[in-house]
């Protein structure tokens, strides 16, 4: 194989990917108080994870390569 | 048959025809220049742009099977049915790099199936057939399963005739959902998937703002639900759930919601949805976009509690006489909602079948044509041969699936999934690692593969399920007391319980990493890479990127 050029450096917003990595751990949320909306913690602090990860994921697209920023 | 079951009938019978008309006209959408092309029938031209996409992958991934059984997860066992919450949370910061990379290299060389891009990296017959076999039989089971989703359905409106009669409706069904999926490729599922998610949406906020008020809110439910999966479970005399996880139970939630995350987009039909898209673009706004989804699968699962406290009960299956916990949401629209409205619940889930089934069968057909036909029978098949023989594959496929329900106790499809999604995680580090880098060697993935897929077999078997006398099959939660290693108990005495497929991923990678030591020392061939490091990286219009439906 011919020589291939260096790989492209990486991108340091990238590690906001890992953070909504940290909704699997159970022993932070496995709780029934205190509730919201009458659900137990365990369901709404799970909830709240998926704009976590929405957030999460939008700002590495918007930090990528070909987004002009 | 009562009044409002005619009436759920009616209106289901009305979109169940509105989308058959859209499949069938659903091949002159966007039409190409030839369907005779694996780019055209197959991946819908290659230029569907983010709002299909976000359709198509969305009726592709949230599939009725998940809209019944996740309810039922919850309904049977309480918390650990939640899983699929972290579990599609989790998933998109996870494949939102490597789907980049797949799409473009994907572009670069048109490749159609993860199985040729693993042919096109390692240059192995060998391994990229074992990467297509593993697609094929994990979809199989999935697609039987979507049909045991719309059977559900089916039976709550009454339609619950005993022996081969009872499953005619759905032959019916899967009939023109074959020829349409035929004659459109994926510009059917496509098309229908809008409907399907219109009114999964609709159904799923009415339920979710609506049925708690019936209950006594949010914290009656909860607190009723709590003491409901408390009471002792006839048979095995032990609680049947509760609505927090247990000590034991915390490892296997998390590495079940993690392997499935791993998992879903190995699954060939879920890289069908992310290579049929215009570009790397449309795949980034998706997977921003996509976790909507993800929030309706969380109120859903809750309603598998509401169904708990309502005291709805699962449907006897006629064809089988055992009570199907699959109805429960079912049932519990049929009981609180009214008869039309029960009519597009129904419509959505059974819909929701349709669209899954056809683009699973279509990637099934895809990993055939392009690296079972092409590659070993008929070496020089031209695009045109390629796509009639994928067109015939998909009716193989879906009939193969009928037959499945037709003449299978459906628990055995569901075991078969259950087996499916620990074998499709073993092909994580020929499919997604050899995205990053080539150093595992082909020799290393082959072994691991075999160490992987029938270790994981074997713990599979070895899992009884006392409630409900199982003594195989009976899930993927392995006690870490029962893992041994040859002889050798690491964990002996423990109760903690974790996921098989994550078990067996382990012992896979181990596997392969010292496999790849001992051939790089031997300095082993390891095949030809037909990638070049630029290939992963290239953006939409690139004039690198292969024009779609070349011959």
């Amino acid at each position: 194989m011919a020589e291939q050029p260096p790989p492209r450096k990486r991108n340091p917003w990238n590690l906001l990917l890992l953070v909504p990595l940290l909704m699997l751990v159970t022993s932070w949320f496995n709780f029934d108080q205190p509730r919201l909306f009458g659900m137990p913690f365990f369901y709404w602090y799970q909830f709240a994870f998926v704009p976590v990860g929405v957030i999460c994921v939008g700002v590495v697209y918007l930090k990528s390569r070909g987004e002009g920023q | 048959m009562t009044t409002e079951q005619i009436v759920q009938l009616c209106v289901f019978g009305v979109l169940f025809v509105l989308v058959t008309v859209m499949g069938f006209v659903a091949s002159r959408w966007r039409a190409g220049a030839t369907l005779d092309h694996l780019d055209e029938w197959g991946l819908g031209g290659r230029k569907f742009g983010a709002w299909i996409t976000w359709f198509l992958v969305g009726g592709d991934l949230y599939t009725a099977y998940t809209f019944v059984a996740v309810p039922a997860l919850i309904f049977g066992a309480g918390a650990l049915g939640f899983y699929a919450l972290p579990y599609t949370v989790v998933l998109y910061p996870i494949v939102f790099l490597p789907l980049q990379r797949m799409w473009s290299v994907s572009r670069v060389h048109g490749y159609v199936t993860p199985a040729d891009f693993v042919r096109g990296r390692y240059g192995s017959p060998l391994l990229a057939l074992l990467i297509a076999i593993t697609g094929i039989v994990a979809t199989m089971p999935y697609i039987a399963l979507q049909l045991v989703g719309l059977e559900s359905v089916l039976r709550t409106m009454g339609i619950n005739g005993s022996g081969l009669l009872g499953h005619l409706p759905l032959f019916v069904a899967f009939v023109i959902l074959a020829v349409y999926t035929y004659q459109s490729g994926l510009r059917a599922p496509a098309l229908i998937a809008f409907v399907k998610d219109a009114l999964i949406y609709l159904v799923i906020l009415v339920a979710i703002f609506y049925l708690p008020t019936k209950f006594g809110g949010w914290s009656a439910i909860f607190d009723n639900a709590a003491s409901a999966l408390a009471k002792p479970n006839p048979v095995t005399g032990k609680p049947s759930g509760s609505i927090l996880l247990s000590p034991s139970n915390q490892l296997q939630y998390a590495t079940l919601a993690l392997g499935s995350a791993l998992a879903l987009f190995l699954y060939p039909h879920s890289l069908t949805g992310i290579l049929a898209s215009k570009g790397r673009k449309v795949i980034k706004k998706n997977m921003v976009a996509l976790p909507a989804y993800s929030l309706v699968l969380g109120l859903l699962a809750l309603l598998g509690y509401i169904a708990l406290v309502s005291g709805a009960k699962p449907i006897v299956n006629q064809a089988t006489g055992k009570p199907d916990s699959n109805t429960i949401v079912p049932v519990l629209f049929g009981h609180e909602f009214p008869a039309w409205f029960a009519g597009i619940a129904f419509a959505a889930i059974g819909i929701g079948a349709l669209v899954p089934a056809a683009i699973m069968s279509i990637a099934a057909a895809n990993l055939w044509t392009r690296n079972i036909y092409k590659e070993f029978l008929h070496r020089d098949a031209t695009p045109k041969q390629e796509a009639t023989q994928a067109k015939l594959a998909s009716l193989i496929v879906k009939f193969g699936a009928v037959a499945f329900v037709l003449f299978v106790d459906p628990q055995f499809s569901i075991d078969l999934q259950l087996i499916g999604g620990v074998m499709i995680l073993q092909t994580l580090p020929a499919v997604a690692i050899a995205l990053y880098t080539r150093w595992l060697h082909k020799w290393g993935l082959i072994a691991g593969w075999v160490v992987g897929m029938g270790w994981g077999l074997y713990l599979l078997y070895t899992i009884p399920n006392p409630s409900n006398g199982k003594a195989h099959f009976g899930g993927s939660a392995l006690t870490l007391d029962k893992l041994n290693l040859l002889g050798w108990q690491p964990f002996a005495g423990s109760q903690v319980q974790i996921y098989v497929g994550a078990v067996a991923l382990v012992a896979n990678l181990v596997v392969a990493v010292v496999v790849t030591v001992i051939a790089r020392q031997a300095k082993w061939f390891n095949g030809t890479d037909q990638t070049d490091t630029t290939d992963y990286e290239v953006e939409d219009g690139d004039p690198k990127l292969r024009p779609v439906g070349q011959h």
